[in-house]
Order: C-alpha cells, then structure tokens, then sequence
C-alpha cells in the first residue's frame, strides 16, 4: 500500500464527481440514444441515471470497507495477486481508451469551434503533457485543478443553458411516451453505458481526510450530474427536435452557433462552449488517466517514488489512441464500443467484489 | 536525467508549438456578409458593376466560371465582401449611397459551378482575401433555385463550421444578386441593411422573422412545410413583400404580406405591429390596434373519422388611431366593445381567407398543424402521417379571435 501524502476534504468528491460524470458524455449521449428513444430519450437518460447510481452504491460501500485502499488495492485483496492482475488489465484498457478517445473528441469539438487548422496532433500533444504534468503532481492537485475549475465551467454550462431556452418549442418533444415503449427500453442500456464517471469514488475514497460526509457530497455530486446531463439533453431536443438531432455530431454543442443575443455584450455562446468544454475535457482525460497509472502501478508494484515514469509512459499510449480514429463518427464508434467494455467489466466485477466483501465480512464477524 | 531530456524536447518544441497556427490576419479575411444563389445559366448580371471596375460584362463572365470535372455549372454564387476601407465611419456625416466615399463600399464575386465547395474555393482564384463565413447575415435565393428544391443548395452552408444557424434566409423572384447589389441608403452593405429588415417586426406583423437557416432546417429534417420571407429590391432599397411558401423543401407559391401576417398569427410568433379594421363608428373609417400581445392556441379536435382543429387567437392591444376626426370625444364602453368586435371578427376572417388558400390553392401547411397533430393526437397522426398533403386541404379548421384594448390613449 502506497503512504497518503495528500489528504482530500470530502466536499471535493462533490466536483470531482459532477466533472467526471459529465465528461464527455454530455456531448455524446445525443448521440447514442436518439435512434432509439427519439424524443423520450431524456426518459431514458433519467432511468439510467437512476441505475447508474444504484449501481455505484455497492462501490462506494465496497471503498469505504477498506479504508486507505483505492480501487487496485482492493482488488488485488479480494481477488488475490493473480487473478486480482488479470481483472485489472481490462479495466487499465477501458480506463486509457476512454481518456485517449476522450481527448480526441476534445480536438475535433476545439478544431470546430477555435482552432480549425491546427493540427490534430498538436493539440492533442499538448493536452497530453498537461495532463500527465498534472497526474505527476499527484490526486491533492488533480482535486484542486478541478475545484478551481468547477464553478467556472459550472457557471457558463448554466448560463448557455439558460440562453439556450429562449428558442426552446415544447411540441419538439411530444408526444411524451407514446408507442414508444420498446425503443425507451432498449435505450435504457445505451443510457447506462454513457455514464462512465462513477468509479472514481473507488479510486479518491482513500485519500480523504475523514470518511465523515464523504457519501453525501457523492450522492450530491451524481444528482447534479444528472441533472445537469437531463437538462442538457431537454434543452437539445426542445431547440432541434428528434428529426434535426438524428442529423448531428454534436447537437449539444451545435446549440452555441443557434443561439444568438444581438446588441449585447455576449453576442454568441460559442465562448461559453469553450469554458465549458475545456475544463471538463481536461478533468475527465486526467481522472481517467490516473486511474489507468494506479491500475498499472499496482499490477506492477510499482512504488510511489517511480509512479511518474509510468505517467510518462502512458503519454505514448493516450496519445496512439487520441490519433487513432480517422474522423469524428469513428470516435464516436470506438466510444461506444469502450463503453459496452466498461458496461461489461463493471456488471461483473462489481457484484463479484461485493459478494466476497460480504462473504468476508461475515467470516470476520463469526471468528 | 530525465528531467533534462523532458527540458529539452519542451524547450525544443517552443519552436514549433509557440505560433498561432490559425493566425490570419484581420485584414487578410475577406468577411462574407452575403450570398445571393441563382440558377445558372443564365450568369445573373445586377444592375451595378459586381467588379467595380467597370466591366460587368463579358469579362465578368469568363472570370466567373468555375471549371471542373463535376457535371456542368448549374448554380451561380455570388458572395459578398465589404470593402472595409470604403466603409463610413460613425464620425462621418454621411454613409449609404456612397456619401462622401467613391465607388462602390462591397465586392460581389460571383462564381458558377455545380458544387459550392468548389465555386468558394474558385473565388479565392480571384481574390486575395480568404473567404471567411463566421459574419455571414443573409442568404438571398432566387424563386429559380427555390423551386428546383434546397436540399441541393443548403448542405455547404450547414456543414461548414464557420456558418451559423442564425443566419436569415431570403427568397427573391428574379435574380438574387441583384438584392445584393443594391447600394443603401443608410447602412454601408446591403447585407446588413437586409438582415436589419426582419428586426422590423417588432412593428410590423406583416414581415416573417425568425425563419432562419436553422429554424429552415428544423422544417426540412421533420418534414414540415414553412414560409420564408421574400425581397425585392430597386437601385437603393430592399422590402420584404409577402413570403414563399414551400412544400417540402421546394417553392410551390408566394404568397402576400397578409398571409405573412396571419402565418404569424396561427404560429404564436407575433410579436407587435398593427392590426386594422373598418367601422364601427363610419363604415369607411378604419380603426387600428396596435398589438401588446398575440397568443394563439391550436387545437386538435375529432370530426368524425378524422380531424379538425380549433384555434383560439387572443389580441391584446392599444388603440392606435381612426382615420376619421368625427370619432374623437365619443369613445365609450360600449363603442370599445364595439371596436374590439370589429377586429376580432376582421382577424377571423383573415385567418379563415388564408387558412382556405393555404389549403386549396398552395396545398402546404404553412401553420406546422401536422407538428401539432403529431404532439397532441399521435395515434390519429400514425394512420394519416403519409397522406398528409392530401388529407390537409379538406381539415376544418375553426377559428376564433377574442380582442380586448388596454389603452385609448390621449384622445378619449
């Protein structure tokens, strides 16, 4: 077990997780249901909200049972040396392709909107070093980039939303829930599969300070997220309607080049799209790398003083991936794909882990 | 060691990283304000040199050809450029109609071709400004290209991350350059001065606002029939007249600035202007409200095995004047209920006119009921979804207009 230098006050669960959560799928989640849900996808994307938060309840209790453990310490005890490495290996891969593909998405959203003939590759080179600088400096900077970083991006997603009503048409989303059971149903997944952020609880628990609150600014942090992800995709479909959306890459996104406020001071929304988009790009692509570091400095017993040249290793790594596809559709494909892996390994490693923390615990009990 | 190495390759990549790679420089944009879309052939050919240079003719022609291996030329598009050291400034005592400044204050390139990829590529062949759309404010198509269909025509301006969904789009009869080539009187660009228009409908019920590329598209993606205004412009002046009616994507008629006002109506998108009605105190003197507010609730209702729909329409608004003197003093209750019976049963009328004329003489739903039909009614919407256009000319369609006036006024 690596010694905690840095100690979190739980409060800061509260931004990590809203950043996290909203990540990229934010900007995706249009994407992936609207074929299915049409209209009612905010339906959906409420039940698997729902779920999702159920579902990373059993988590959270499994991080809390072995304190000043994270996530590849846990399993490793529970799962064994062996076995506990071969389950980690998938995760480490669903971890780095989900931070590469993510910064990837990030580049095509900034090369549309701000820098059109950059390359590709600069970009992306760069927010690479950024972030494996951050993880470098460790879990306590990574929280305190992300709490600086939270009101402001939090504050623009709000007023662009707000902004964003002004062309809303509430008969773009109607009719609510009709014939179209079968379609929700099938979305429900794909709305599950979305929301990706959940496990950095497991991986920040054990650096708290005290474990006092620590579950409530989560709870706190996943509503917001919700809510958040559910108003976006309200304010989507009440401004293009299904039809519209079905023709879009990013429909959340295309919403600050439709609306527009003549003689003011803020003109267009696109700035507010970069403030937006920046931070929470740069916020997901670190947590998730540095997931993948701690998976891999585990699987290797890697102790803390070399963490870093497994950072530096994993620049190579993010940046092949972010190159990897060839256009945005592809991103998006590759996306989903990870996403069906992450759906996978979370929906039977997680209950496997909470049967044999129970099962120990019961053990420990009797003794 | 290593943080030497990682200090050279960031010191090194200094060199290659430190320069805005997206730099252009202000001066080196050429900011296109408009772009007018003809059919080709013929080359349109406005009444103002599109060069500047005295040669609209012949040469204007050769330069203007775009040649590819695509089919042959079909569309003609012109783009237009201020000429920003023309440009009247504010300090200035005069602007428009080049007051005080010589020649023309923009550049009108314009190229034909089949694809317009292509045709702006091919601009830049003839300037050395690059063609940059971010500040686009018009798009200007004639009636030709309209009724050929915009489904050809709008995917560069939709897939191009430069252009916005803001950006109005107008219908012309005849040549769409020539709207572009009109010198204003006031503004500097005819862009401008055309994108201004619609903001007039605040005060006026007649001008469509609000139909934009993106609210076009929304139309196109779901299927929608919609209006779009139409302009027409002389040497110095643009007016927006009536509106296009589109079936689909394509043009089917045009229709007057009456029918403008009441596609308004029924659409909830009125927002001010002035209503007017003849009587009740002189059968010839006409009685105007100038409107606060008008809200408008449609309704699908059963008739029979199919539908119907009823359409409440509630007009707030301060009396604006009579044309008659004798009228002045005998205002009273009664004759206010009187006047806001007037109106009422005027607007209603209106409606019904229109309403009939849209579903008999253009066949198109100008009013989205099918958007409505499709909210509130979906399983009646699912049998007749396909056969829309022919089941809407035979809709009844029940209207009814309630008028209350806020204000009198000085004048009692």
């Amino acid at each position: 077990m690596a010694p905690i230098k840095d100690n979190l006050r739980p409060v800061q669960i509260f931004p990590m997780t809203v950043a996290v959560f909203l990540g990229i799928n934010m900007f995706t989640i249009h994407h992936k249901l609207i074929g299915t849900a049409g209209q009612d996808m905010w339906i959906s994307v409420i039940i698997g909200g729902i779920i999702t938060y159920l579902y990373s309840l059993p988590l959270y209790y499994i991080a809390r049972q072995y304190p000043g453990n994270d996530f590849p310490e846990i399993t490793m005890r529970l799962l064994g040396k062996i076995f506990g490495r071969i389950v980690l290996v998938p995760l480490t891969v669903f971890f780095i392709t989900y931070a590469g593909l993510g910064l990837r998405a990030f580049t095509q959203v900034v090369r549309v909107f701000l820098l059109d003939r950059t390359p590709t590759f600069a970009v992306i080179l760069l927010m690479c070093i950024v972030v494996v600088f951050t993880i470098n400096k460790g879990i306590f900077t990574i929280c305190n980039m992300t709490d600086i970083l939270f009101p402001v991006f939090l504050t623009a997603l709000v007023i662009f939303m707000l902004f964003s009503v002004k062309n809303a048409d509430i008969s773009r989303m109607e009719p609510i829930l009709h014939d179209n059971t079968a379609g929700l149903l099938k979305s429900i997944m794909p709305a599950v599969r979305s929301f990706a952020g959940y496990g950095v609880i497991a991986y920040i628990l054990r650096y708290m300070s005290t474990m006092k609150k620590t579950f409530k600014w989560f709870t706190l942090g996943m509503s917001l997220s919700f809510f958040l992800i559910t108003a976006a995709v309200i304010i989507t479909l009440l401004n293009f309607g299904p039809e519209e959306i079905k023709t879009m890459v990013y429909p959340f996104l295309a919403l600050s080049k439709t609306v527009e406020l003549p003689n003011t001071l803020v003109e267009r929304l696109e700035g507010f799209i970069v403030i937006i988009w920046i931070p929470i790009s740069f916020i997901t692509v670190t947590i998730f790398t540095f997931m993948s570091v701690r998976n891999v400095a585990e699987i290797f017993r890697i102790t803390p003083e070399n963490m870093k040249i497994v950072t530096y290793l994993f620049l190579p790594i993010l940046l092949f991936i972010a190159m990897y596809a060839s256009n945005s559709l592809e991103t998006l494909e590759y996306l989903e794909y990870n996403m069906t892996l992450g759906t996978i390994l979370a929906s039977s490693l997680v209950p496997a882990l909470l049967v044999i923390t129970l099962v120990k615990r019961r053990r420990k009990s009797n003794a | 060691m290593l943080k030497k190495i990682l200090f050279i390759i960031m010191m090194t990549s200094v060199l290659f990283i430190s320069k805005a790679w997206d730099a252009i420089e202000i001066e080196a944009r050429g900011y296109v304000l408009g772009v007018a879309i003809d059919e080709y052939p013929p080359m349109p050919d406005g009444e103002v040199d599109p060069t500047g240079v005295g040669d609209s003719g012949e040469d204007n022609r050769k330069l203007g050809t775009t040649k590819t291996d695509l089919k042959p030329p079909n569309y003609a598009l012109t783009v237009q450029f201020p000429i920003i050291k023309k440009a009247t400034t504010s300090m200035s005592s005069s602007g428009g109609s080049g007051g005080g400044v010589e020649g023309s204050k923009t550049w009108q390139i314009t190229q034909t071709g089949s694809s317009f990829a292509k045709m702006n590529e091919e601009i830049t062949s003839r300037t050395n400004l690059l063609p940059y759309y971010e500040h686009l404010q018009v798009i200007v198509i004639s009636d030709a290209v309209a009724r050929k269909g915009l489904n050809d025509v709008l995917d560069f301006f939709v897939r191009d991350p430069e252009m916005r969904r803001r950006v109005f789009v107008f219908i012309t009869k005849g040549e769409a350059k020539k709207v572009l080539d009109v010198v204003p009187r006031i503004e500097d660009y005819s862009s401008i001065y055309l994108s201004k228009l619609p903001l007039s409908s605040k005060v006026n019920s007649m001008i469509l606002d609000k139909v934009d590329l993106g609210e076009m598209l929304t139309c196109l993606h779901s299927g929608e029939d919609f209006a779009l205004p139409v302009v027409k412009a002389t040497k110095d002046e643009i007016k927006i007249d009536g509106c296009a009616i589109f079936v689909k994507d394509k043009l089917k008629a045009f229709g007057n600035e009456t029918d403008s006002e009441i596609i308004k109506l029924i659409k909830n998108k009125t927002i001010g202007g002035v209503y007017a009605a003849l009587g009740p105190i002189s059968g010839n003197a006409a009685v105007s409200l100038k409107i606060i507010r008008a809200k408008s609730k449609v309704t699908p209702v059963p008739v029979g095995s199919g539908c119907g729909f009823d359409i409440d329409i509630k007009i707030d608004g301060n009396l604006e004047g009579f044309t008659s003197q004798d009228t002045q003093g005998k205002l009273s209750k009664d004759l206010i209920r009187e006047i806001e019976e007037k109106i009422s049963r005027h607007e209603e009328r209106l409606c019904r006119e229109v309403i009939e004329k849209a579903q008999k003489e253009y066949g198109a739903d100008v009013f989205s009921l099918d958007r409505i039909l499709r909210a509130k009614l979906p399983d009646y919407w699912n049998t007749i979804k396909d056969q829309w256009h022919t089941v809407f000319p035979n809709v009844k369609v029940n209207v009814h207009v309630t008028t209350e006036i806020r204000q009198i006024g000085n004048v009692r």
